[in-house]
């Protein structure tokens, strides 16, 4: 159990509940929204929420207080949702990510060109199509989207929670933005907006 | 810093990520050049675009319900 490392601190009931309380409870959208975006199905997103939150309970003892809460609670979602809910999401085909990475690695521009859109692209996109792109995007490219861009965690932050070098963080989220971009411009020309100068 | 250079690191400078003395270069470049700052807008667009349409929120009823679980429950 990845959650088992770490200095183990031995609390009282009364201890851990102030730690639940103070310390995990205020990051239960985060963890919530983190999780419909992995599962695709808001009654299973729930479920994942609970048996994170029963899961980091369990494990508190392993908690260094204080510290990032969030990411420690992320990390323990992210594995739930890979030892126990990912065989039966309703997730989007995945498309093999060592495949895609090769796929934009052939690419003469892979790794250094940059997609952009106008900012009146943005303005004229509606909800439903960002969400659907998003969703549409393979688990690992969503996944670090959604650390970076929505939850707001740093480089470093999200190499540990994913366990990859900082490197491939840069990469995977470059990445991630341009297929992301192309979408939302294919998008945005059926249109008719002007995507790019 | 030239386009090229500031371009490489400008989703990095968006977020945060560049050391200080990059983050000054990058600063003073798109203070002085047109493509880049609109390049830096259209970053900044990016990013709030996807964070005001992406945040989503379990409710008070669901929160309600896993803290009653949890703290009532036998797992310590």
């Amino acid at each position: 159990m990845e959650e088992e490392t770490g200095q183990r601190t031995e609390l009282t009931k009364v201890e851990k509940d102030k730690i639940f309380e103070e310390e995990f409870l205020p990051h239960i959208d985060a963890l919530y929204n983190f999780g419909s975006y992995l599962i695709h199905d808001d009654d299973l997103a729930k479920d994942l929420l609970q048996e994170t939150y029963m899961r980091a309970y369990r494990f508190i003892n392993y908690y260094e207080k204080g510290t990032n809460a969030k990411a420690w609670l992320i990390r323990i979602l992210k594995n739930t949702f890979i030892n126990d809910y990912r065989k039966t999401s309703k997730q989007p085909i995945r498309v093999d990510l060592e495949e895609t990475y090769q796929q934009v690695d052939d690419s003469a521009e892979g790794e250094n060109r940059n997609v952009d859109l106008r900012q009146e692209v943005y303005n004229n996109l509606v909800g439903d199509e960002i969400m659907n792109a998003v969703n549409s995007l393979p688990v690992d490219y969503r996944l670090i989207i959604l650390l970076c861009d929505v939850e707001g965690f740093k480089y470093d932050e999200i190499a540990k929670i994913i366990d990859v070098p900082i490197g491939t963080v840069r990469s995977r989220l470059h990445r991630a933005r341009n297929m992301l971009k192309e979408k939302l411009s294919t998008y945005a020309k059926s249109k008719g907006y002007k995507t790019q100068e | 810093m030239n386009c090229t250079e500031v371009e490489k690191i400008m989703d990095a400078y968006a977020d945060g990520e560049v050391s200080d003395i990059d983050c000054n270069q990058v600063s003073k470049h798109i203070q002085d050049c047109k493509h880049c700052h609109e390049k830096w807008e259209n970053s900044v667009k990016y990013k709030s675009t996807i964070l005001s349409i992406l945040k989503k929120c379990c409710g008070e009823d669901v929160k309600f319900n896993i803290k009653e679980m949890v703290l009532k429950s036998e797992v310590y």
